[in-house]
């Protein structure tokens, strides 16, 4: 039975950002690949075993060498189904952290919704019916502000989590090209060989931008998009009201967050007591 | 001709036509990259990015080598006659790289 990403919530606005639904989408398209990887490895077992198997049509000295070599396919496409997984349970785990982070500032909003303070569009842009000048509009905006830099930096955290597990698996696909490249040259083309030495440079040349061994590039990425991200939440939302928000800061700054850790209290817990109790609030709120 | 050359001749056949028949499904299940959503912000995205094309290329280079052993074992059904009856030595030692 083939694997499905996890179920998420309703969303109505995209304050965090990132294409939520995109990822899960694209979790469902790897766990499909694992899966039906196995056609190709099942068959091609048998017509393996056909020629060596129970009841051999060959003997050989050679035939255990035959075996080896002939059933690496079959291995190696296992182990890419696993890496399809492993990528897919990355991209899947962003997807919901990502989606319940939203999840829980929409909660909130609608709390301003419900009083009359706020408005917001099919867009998700607010507005503010009975002005901003009254002290409990007010004070509305300032806690929807300040959890929604909690929430923004929860995702980051999420995302750098997820790049740093995708930069381990990167590394591990490299390992395979690079093994086929120098080991296994006679089961690839000439054109495959040189394409196969072109994007192996290419790509790990690339994977600097989210390698930790290069924390200062990442950082400087990260920067840069997060900057983007709260340039424009901040002009939807804050209105000049709120003010800038510092989207770097907040209180769960400084702790590593795993993603899988915004997904539950219990991961939540295992990181620390304070970021625990928000992560653990947010779930247990939104949810 | 002897029933157990047929035997083999057949075998080598069927073998290299389930290979061919395998390398082509297998190549078939992801025919491109894979778009890549936006995952929010652009070290994600990159560290995303690279993750799809190794994971593209590396199923590419595994497609090729199922298609590789169904040419080597047609390659041996064709030169049978030089396997001395040891059809696996020729299969891992003798049969020549495909050519495409």
């Amino acid at each position: 039975m083939t694997k499905s990403p996890s179920p998420l919530p309703a969303l109505h606005t995209n304050w965090i950002g990132g294409d939520i639904q995109g990822l899960s989408g694209l979790a469902q398209v790897l766990f499909n690949f694992a899966e039906s990887s196995n056609g190709p490895v099942t068959d091609l077992n048998h017509a393996v075993n056909r020629l060596v198997g129970n009841q051999p049509s060959y003997k050989g000295a050679a035939a255990g060498e035959f075996k080896d070599k002939f059933s690496q396919d079959m291995t190696d496409i296992n182990w890419l189904s696993q890496r399809a997984t492993s990528i897919g349970d990355i991209v899947d785990h962003l997807a919901l952290a990502l989606a319940k982070l939203e999840a829980w500032l929409e909660k909130i909003a609608e709390r301003g919704v419900a009083a009359r303070y706020v408005a917001i569009d099919q867009s998700g842009n607010m507005s503010f019916p009975k002005g901003t000048s009254n002290p409990e509009v007010q004070k509305f905006i300032q806690d929807f502000n300040q959890r929604r830099e909690e929430a923004l930096a929860l995702a980051k955290k999420a995302r750098r989590a997820a790049a740093q597990q995708l930069s381990a698996e990167y590394r591990a696909l490299s390992a395979g090209m690079k093994n086929y490249r120098d080991n296994h040259k006679d089961l690839l083309s000439k054109n495959e060989i040189s394409a196969l030495g072109s994007w192996v440079s290419k790509l790990d040349s690339q994977s600097g931008y989210f390698n930790p061994k290069t924390g200062t590039k990442e950082h400087l990425v990260h920067a840069a998009a997060g900057a983007g991200i709260g340039a424009t939440v901040g002009a939807v939302i804050g209105g000049g009201v709120g003010g800038a928000i510092g989207l770097l800061g907040g209180p769960a700054a400084e702790v590593t967050v795993p993603a899988t850790a915004v997904a539950g209290a219990a991961a939540g817990n295992a990181i620390g007591a304070s970021v625990g109790g928000l992560v653990g609030g947010i779930v247990g709120w939104a949810w | 001709m002897s029933d157990g050359y047929e035997v083999s001749f057949s075998d080598l056949a069927k073998a290299s036509a389930e290979f061919s028949r395998q390398g082509d499904a297998y190549a078939n299940l992801m025919t491109q990259k894979l778009a890549c959503p936006s995952g929010g912000d652009a070290a994600f995205d990159k560290a995303l990015d690279v993750t799809l094309n190794g994971l593209y290329e590396m199923h590419v280079v595994l497609a090729q080598a199922v298609s590789a052993h169904a040419y080597k074992l047609d390659y041996a059904r064709r030169n049978y006659q030089k396997t001395e009856g040891n059809v696996f030595d020729y299969l891992v030692r003798q049969t020549p790289t495909p050519t495409y």
